[in-house]
Parts: C-alpha cells; sequence; structure tokens
C-alpha cells in the first residue's frame, strides 16, 4: 500500500515539479531566450497573471460560455456517437461502412464547419455546440463501436445458451463491454472539444468566450500577454476536465485492466 | 498513468501551439527563405548586388497592396536596386509580428494596429501613411431607416474584431451609447452572408472589398442600401500604413528610402490606372475574381488619392489625422495610454523619398 | 461396428439425448463445402456422464455445440429430453461451460452467477439464494465479490460452473472447461466436478481432447475421429466410483487409456 502510496506521490508530484520548474525558467526569461523571442511574443508569467486579474470576472463569464459550448458539445456528440455505434452494431452489414463515412467528417476543419454552422443556427452558442458535437461524434462512434463488438470468445454464445433476448445482449453485455471505450473517447474528445470550441469561436457571431478573445488579443501588440492568459485558463479548464473524467474512470471501471 | 501525463501534456502543448497562432504557416515562411533575405538585406547600392527586402502584406494578394506589385511588375524596384519579395498576409499572425520576427523588413499594416504594437514597446514606426482616409463604413439596408451612428442603438452591429473594431466603439461612443448594452455587437465571418440574412442590422464593410461584396462590385446597386462613413462622422481612425523597425530604418536609410521612393511611384501608377493595377494583383493571386480586383482598385485608389489630393500627397504622414487615431484609441480603450506621435512616426523617410522624385 | 451399433443404442428409448444419423458440413466462402460430422448416432443416458473425445478436427466441439442448439446440424436428428435442442435450449434446460470461462469482468463473482437467474427473472430472494448455494458448491463464498481479474484461472473456471449449475439445468453441456489450466488444478477440479456431479445429479457431455481425463471422469468415453469428424468408438469405463486421485495409478486405469490411445491409431 506504501509502494502504491508512493508511486502515486511520484505519478502526481513529478510531473507538478517540472511544470513548476518550467514555470520559474519561463519567468526568469530562459525561455524566452532560448526561444529568441521577446516578451510580447511571448509573455512572461507575471505578465500573464496580471492580465488574468485586469480581466477580472470578465473571465469567468467567457471561461464559462466556453464551458457550456465545449461540454454540451461534447455531451450531444458522444451521445449521438455511441447511438451511431449501437444503430452500426444492430445492422452490422452496412453499419461499419457508414462509421468509416462518418469518421470523414473529423477531417473537415474546424473553419469550414463553423462556417456552415453559423448558417445553420441562428444562435452562436448553437453552432459552437454543432462543431463541438460534429467533431466529438466520429471518435464516440469509431471506439464505442470497437467496444460493442470487440466481445470475449463465447460472450455471445453463453447468453444464446440462456435465450436472452436482443435487448439483453446490448444491456447486459455489450454496453458494460463499451465501457472503456467510451472513456477513452470521452477523454480524447474532451481536450479535442475544447479546442474545438476555442477555433469556432473565433468565427462566431458573438463576441464573447475565451476562444473569441484568444483571438481578438492575439491581433493586438499590446494585448497578447491578455490572450495568453485566457490560453493558460483554457489549458487549466482542460486539465482539470481530464482529471475529473480519469477519477470517474477510475471508479467505474475498477474491474478493467487499465486500473489494476 | 505516465503514458497519460505524457499524452496529456502533449495535447495541451498542441493546443497551446494553435491558440497562440504561432501555426506552422508562420513557422514555415520564416524557415523559407524569408528570415534569412530579410536578415541579408543591406544598402549595398553601387556594388552592383541587388538589396533583398521583404514586405509583409496584412492580407492575401489583392488590390489594397496594388501599388507594390504595380511597382514590382513595372520594375520601380530594380530601378531602385531592389529586389522584393512580397509576403501575403494571414489570419494566424500581423504584419507586425513578422516585421518583429525579422521575417519581414517592412509591414502593410492599419496605424490603429502599429499603435498598439508600440504601446508596448516594439521598436516600429509609421514612416508613411498609404491610406489618406478610414475606408471602414456601417453599411445597412435602406428599409432598415440607419441614417447616421445615432440610429444604431438597439440594433446588430457587425464588425471582424481583432483590432478592426475601435471606429466603431468611437462611433457609438460619439452618440453616447454604451457598446455592450445599447448595441448587440455581433462578430462577422469574411462573408457578408450574415448581413445578407438579416442577421446584423449594420455590417462593417470595407469600401474597396465587402461592400463589392453586398453590390455585386456594381455602384448603381447601393441605392438598396446606406452608408454611415467613419470619415463624415469625424471618427476615422488610419489604416493601412508602411511600418517597419526604427533601428533597422535608421541603419538602412538609403534602403527605406529608395524603397519607399519605388512603392509610392507604383501606388502613383496603381491609383491613375486602377483596371491595370488590379489586372496585375490578379495575376499575381487569385483570391477574389478579376472583377472584384478592379472594383477593389478603383476604390482603394479613391483612399489612396482622395479628391484634391496630388501624386505628390500619396503616402504623406498628415499629422491631424494619425493625432486623431491616437486620441481616439486612447479614449475608446485600443491602447491605455497615448502613444506620443513623434515617437509612432517617422515622415523623413517619406520627406526624403518625395524630394528625391521631385 | 456392430458392437458400436449395440453400444449407441444401449440407453435406449429412456435416453436423456438421443442423437441420430447427425451429419455436418460447413460451407467455406469459397464454396467448398467441409464435411465436419457425418453420421453421428448416440445415446446418453440420464444421469450419464460422458465424454467425446478425440483431436482437434473431429467434430467433438461441433457435436457440442449441436445439442446445445448453438448450431444447426445439415441432417440428422436430435432429441434432448423428448425435445428439440431448440425447445430445450428455450427452457433452459442446459447450462454450458465454455473453453475459457467467459464470465463479464464488470460483474463480480456473485453477479456473474446471478447472470441467467436475472435473464430469468428470479424472484430477488431466490436469486441470492442460488447464488449463495453455487458459492458454497463450489467452495468460492468467500470470493463472492471479488472480480473475475482477482481470481485464479482455475478458480474462474469454477465460477464458470457454478454459472451453468445456477439455473438447476438437467443437462450441464462442457467443452474442454480445464484445457488451458495447470496440470494440479485441472486434477483438482476434476474431483471437484464429480463431487458436484455425485450431488447434482446432472447428465453431463463433457468434451475433451484428454485420454486421461475422459478415463477419470466418464462413463462411457466416444471416441471421434477427424475428416470426417466420426464416431469411431464407445468405451465403458468400468472404474468405481467415486473416483479419487488413486484411481490414476490403478492398472485398470492405464489399461483404459492405453486401449482408448489404440484405437486412434487404427484410423
Amino acid at each position: 500500500m506504501s509502494a502504491k502510496a508512493k508511486n502515486r506521490a511520484t505519478s502526481i508530484g513529478l510531473p507538478l515539479a517540472v511544470g513548476v520548474v518550467l514555470v520559474l525558467l519561463w519567468q526568469m526569461g530562459v525561455l524566452n531566450a532560448a526561444g529568441g523571442l521577446t516578451t510580447m511574443q511571448l509573455p512572461l508569467p507575471s505578465d500573464i497573471s496580471v492580465a488574468l486579474v485586469e480581466k477580472g470576472t470578465r473571465v469567468i463569464s467567457d471561461a464559462t460560455i466556453t464551458l457550456v459550448a465545449s461540454l454540451a458539445g461534447l455531451f450531444i456528440g458522444c451521445g449521438i456517437g455511441y447511438l451511431c455505434a449501437v444503430l452500426a452494431t444492430m445492422a452490422p452489414r452496412w453499419g461499419r461502412g457508414s462509421l468509416t463515412v462518418l469518421s470523414a467528417l473529423n477531417a473537415v476543419p474546424i473553419v469550414a464547419l463553423a462556417c456552415i454552422m453559423n448558417r445553420w443556427f441562428s444562435s452562436a452558442m448553437g453552432s459552437k455546440i454543432a462543431v463541438v458535437a460534429i467533431v466529438c461524434m466520429a471518435t464516440m462512434a469509431i471506439n464505442a463501436y470497437r467496444g460493442l463488438n470487440d466481445l470475449q470468445p463465447f460472450a455471445r454464445d453463453l447468453l444464446k445458451s440462456y435465450a436472452a433476448p436482443r435487448n439483453t445482449e446490448f444491456l447486459k453485455l455489450r454496453i458494460p463491454n463499451s465501457l472503456p471505450n467510451v472513456f477513452t473517447a470521452v477523454k480524447i474528445n474532451l481536450v479535442n472539444g475544447m479546442m474545438s470550441a476555442l477555433i469556432s469561436e473565433y468565427f462566431s457571431k458573438d463576441t464573447v468566450g475565451l476562444g473569441f478573445t484568444i483571438k481578438t488579443c492575439m491581433k493586438m501588440g499590446n494585448q497578447k500577454a491578455t490572450g495568453w492568459a485566457y490560453i493558460v485558463v483554457a489549458a487549466l479548464l482542460s486539465i482539470v476536465l481530464y482529471i475529473v473524467v480519469t477519477l470517474v474512470e477510475k471508479r467505474v471501471l475498477r474491474w478493467h485492466a487499465s486500473h489494476r | 498513468m505516465k503514458k497519460k501525463v505524457t499524452s496529456l501534456i502533449g495535447s495541451l502543448l498542441a493546443l497551446t501551439c494553435v491558440l497562440s497562432g504561432c501555426g506552422s504557416s508562420a513557422a514555415s515562411s520564416a524557415s523559407s527563405g524569408g528570415m534569412s533575405s530579410a536578415a541579408a538585406a543591406s544598402t549595398s547600392a553601387g556594388s552592383g548586388k541587388m538589396d533583398k527586402i521583404v514586405l509583409q502584406d496584412k492580407w492575401l494578394p489583392q488590390a489594397q497592396f496594388m501599388g507594390y506589385y504595380v511597382a514590382d511588375k513595372k520594375g520601380y524596384y530594380k530601378d531602385e536596386n531592389i529586389e522584393i519579395t512580397i509576403t501575403p498576409g494571414s489570419s494566424d499572425f500581423t504584419a507586425e509580428d513578422q516585421v518583429i520576427n525579422g521575417t519581414a523588413n517592412f509591414g502593410h499594416t492599419w496605424y490603429s494596429s502599429l499603435l498598439t504594437y508600440q504601446e508596448s514597446g516594439n521598436d516600429l514606426i509609421n514612416i508613411s501613411q498609404i491610406y489618406q482616409k478610414s475606408a471602414l463604413e456601417l453599411i445597412t439596408k435602406k428599409s432598415a431607416n440607419i441614417n447616421s451612428g445615432k440610429d444604431l442603438k438597439g440594433k446588430k452591429v457587425g464588425n471582424w474584431f481583432g483590432g478592426n473594431e475601435y471606429e466603431i466603439y468611437a462611433l457609438l461612443g460619439k452618440y453616447g451609447y454604451n457598446k455592450d448594452k445599447d448595441v448587440s455587437l455581433v462578430q462577422q465571418d469574411f462573408t457578408m452572408n450574415a448581413f445578407n440574412n438579416n442577421e446584423i442590422d449594420a455590417a462593417s464593410a470595407m469600401t474597396y472589398n465587402e461592400l463589392g461584396l453586398v453590390i455585386d462590385d456594381d455602384d448603381s446597386k447601393m441605392s438598396n442600401y446606406k452608408l454611415i462613413d467613419m470619415n463624415d462622422e469625424g471618427v476615422a481612425m488610419m489604416e493601412d500604413c508602411l511600418c517597419c523597425s526604427k533601428a533597422w530604418a535608421a541603419s538602412h536609410k538609403d534602403l527605406v528610402v529608395r524603397f519607399l521612393r519605388a512603392s509610392l511611384k507604383g501606388w502613383q501608377y496603381a491609383c491613375a490606372h486602377p483596371d491595370e493595377a488590379a489586372q496585375i494583383v490578379w495575376d499575381v493571386g487569385k483570391s477574389v475574381s478579376l472583377k472584384h480586383q478592379q472594383f477593389m482598385a478603383k476604390k482603394v485608389a479613391e483612399t489612396v488619392k482622395p479628391s484634391g489630393y496630388s501624386d505628390k500627397d500619396i503616402g504623406k504622414l498628415d499629422e491631424k489625422k494619425l493625432q486623431q487615431t491616437i486620441d481616439l484609441g486612447t479614449k475608446y480603450g485600443l491602447i491605455k495610454k497615448a502613444v506620443k506621435l513623434s515617437d509612432s512616426i517617422d515622415a523623413s523617410y517619406w520627406t526624403e523619398a518625395t524630394k528625391a522624385a521631385s | 461396428m456392430a458392437e458400436l451399433a449395440k453400444q449407441t443404442a444401449s440407453a435406449g428409448t429412456n435416453a436423456e439425448i438421443l442423437i441420430e444419423h447427425i451429419g455436418m458440413t460447413y460451407h467455406t466462402d469459397g464454396g467448398e463445402d467441409v464435411p465436419a460430422l457425418s453420421d453421428v448416432n448416440l445415446s446418453v443416458a440420464k444421469g450419464e456422464f460422458i465424454s467425446l473425445l478425440g483431436p482437434s478436427g473431429c467434430g467433438k466441439t461441433t457435436l457440442l455445440r449441436i445439442i446445445a442448439d448453438l448450431l444447426q446440424p445439415t441432417s440428422g436428428k436430435i432429441q434432448v429430453a423428448g425435445e428439440t435442442p431448440h425447445e430445450v435450449r428455450m427452457q433452459k434446460k442446459y447450462g454450458i461451460v465454455f473453453q475459457s470461462p467467459v464470465l463479464y469482468d464488470w460483474r463480480t463473482v456473485r453477479r456473474n452467477i446471478r447472470l441467467p437467474l436475472e435473464i430469468m427473472k428470479l424472484p430477488k430472494q431466490e436469486q441470492e439464494a442460488r447464488v449463495n448455494h453455487m458459492l458454497e458448491l463450489v467452495g468460492l463464498t468467500e470470493f463472492g465479490d471479488h472480480y473475475p481479474f482477482e481470481l485464479s484461472g482455475g478458480m474462474q473456471q469454477r465460477v464458470g460452473i457454478a454459472r451453468a449449475l445456477a439455473i438447476n439445468p438437467e443437462i450441464l453441456l462442457m467443452d474442454e472447461p480445464f484445457s488451458a489450466l495447470d496440470e494440479f488444478t485441472k486434477e483438482k477440479l476434476h474431483e471437484d466436478l464429480l463431487r458436484i456431479w455425485r450431488k447434482t445429479n446432472k447428465t453431463i457431455v463433457f468434451v475433451t481432447h484428454n485420454i486421461a481425463e475422459s478415463v477419470f471422469l466418464s462413463d462411457r468415453v466416444c471416441v471421434l475421429s477427424p475428416h470426417p469428424g466420426r464416431l469411431s468408438a464407445i468405451v465403458d469405463i468400468t472404474l468405481p466410483r467415486p473416483r479419487t486421485a488413486e484411481v490414476r495409478s490403478l492398472p485398470e486405469f492405464s489399461q483404459l487409456v492405453a486401449k482408448i490411445r489404440a484405437s486412434f491409431e487404427g484410423v
């Protein structure tokens, strides 16, 4: 147990220590010197902190908007993606091919997606959520399909021997079997979804949110620190969300190989 | 766990890179010779070797920058012993960024944008104000019955933001409107779809670009629309100008003058022959149609050389207009504290360039 | 051959499982027909422990799956307790144990055993009672709340047997259930299985490729030979019961193993 605790301490402590050292070097100007960057191109942590404080509560409202867009999009996209995987499993003849087609959606750049969604949705939030949902959809569909179909040998025969109906096969076998893949997809989508939400805000109709502010500030010579402050906020949000999902995963998937 | 942390850090780094705009486009243009040619620039006139310089445009090749393309095509730079590379702009970075990077020697940018870089202590100066008036308009449908900034209250007003929004703020401020409460500001994309679909009541439009998109490059269709002109409203902020590093210019005075002389000659020719200039630009890059290039060229000519201006006035630094830009910018939050005009511009190169020409 | 015919019929009309002229041909994608079983006749008495023994490719698993209604034969007739395999499956009258334990990773031992009972929609209390009984029967009472990954291979397969028996079937079908286990675990499980069989009086059809295993466990060993799979001999195992480890060292045990091995060499 103590070995486990020690292991945990290093697995959390080490990256944290590296992070702290990195920030210190950054503050001391080492990163700027190494990259040949002026403090406008890469503002120092102190400048970023000041910019963050100056923005005040605006940061919270901007972050909330982006968070809502990315989480709602994540939720909807993952939901639709999972449903597609279930449908593809129910009709395997065309299901697999359809999923491949669906995954082609991930090749569409967000710039293009955002413009289409801006036309389809009158509300800016709706359009952002749609972009995130589309980005998340295929990843979930393909991962979930794998989880719904990569069953251990005889698992279906077992249910067949009990004359179990089809919905039992889904409820008691396929769906629980897909949970590890669902978590994998959610974790991928968490980062991708946040990124998509931010980029869709570059092209959004409204003038709020982390992405909009990042884009705007990065174009102005005297607001780059603010832009970086918002990037830091976005990164922190992603990290926190990732950690939350990882903790939930650990609880839910106690039985899974990855958590033994 | 280790694997997860690594992948997390990896994705965050990627995220940071994309968002900060230090994307591959900037990096690749720096490595594809931009940096080296910029670094190689030197005043070696007379030695027979051409001076290589890089000019960074604000945007894709279009008649907005026609003076330089004409000067290049007509051999004006060559006559000054200059070999020029004109680099198209991108939404990922600004012209100022590229000049500061050393990727470009000169940048064609908005003066209002330049002020934000000067405020944060960058060694950049405006050496020639190419556009003599604001080309930003707010376009409205006639049916909306918006006749001036006063009628904007409660309306949806569009802009591209990223530093382009301050003339709008100044206009709203002029009528005592709070930009966050009295109107609803909407971000426009590169099209005018939102305006055409009535999602925006008053859309920002450059006279030479978006306006043409709305009226199909056909001025006779203007009768369906109304314009609010920033110059008429007295809230004009100066736009397209040429900037470069102050220190670099001081050590390359002759080269800067020669570049400016050739460029101004190009602008003179382009303003006199907008159709030909449009064709020259169109041959370089087909980002917009020839018809739109021609429309743009005519409108840009009216901005570079407004009525009452002579060829000799092209590119001059009109202190009154520039000071107004600083004043409005300070008042409406573009910059926090006023930049001193004398630190912001240096008219000596333009004076020298035009003196030699006459 | 005459002897074989007599033996197959020996269980007579009281047969729990009656297999007549069963044939099975697989159709490959290339359009070829691969015969897997040809004209198999067999009768299994109620309460009998019978082994289907043979090398891989002899069709022993195919035959078991046909009995389990997991495969449809291409010819022949099969009756289980007077009904078709399909009817038997629908009524959940047999339990099956596969080559691997097929435990659901996300269910504890207790919930794995409960799985068929949930499908049968038995009252919660009865489910609990049966699970407890089964845990006791296979000696895993203390491991009820463990997840499969926390168990050894032998324990996992015991859970598989408990799950198969939980529905209280008349027949237990076992498809090489111990083939993946080490020798020591396997021998322990053989004795456990015989103990459970004695207690529950099930009819057991046990598929294996291990001669000693089939001799130790069975009343009769049905020898199948490949290409195409067919029943080539039925050997009565006359060893005394109850059988314990000592049986393996009896000369009769070795003689039976040798006899069965010899029956393969003729093929």
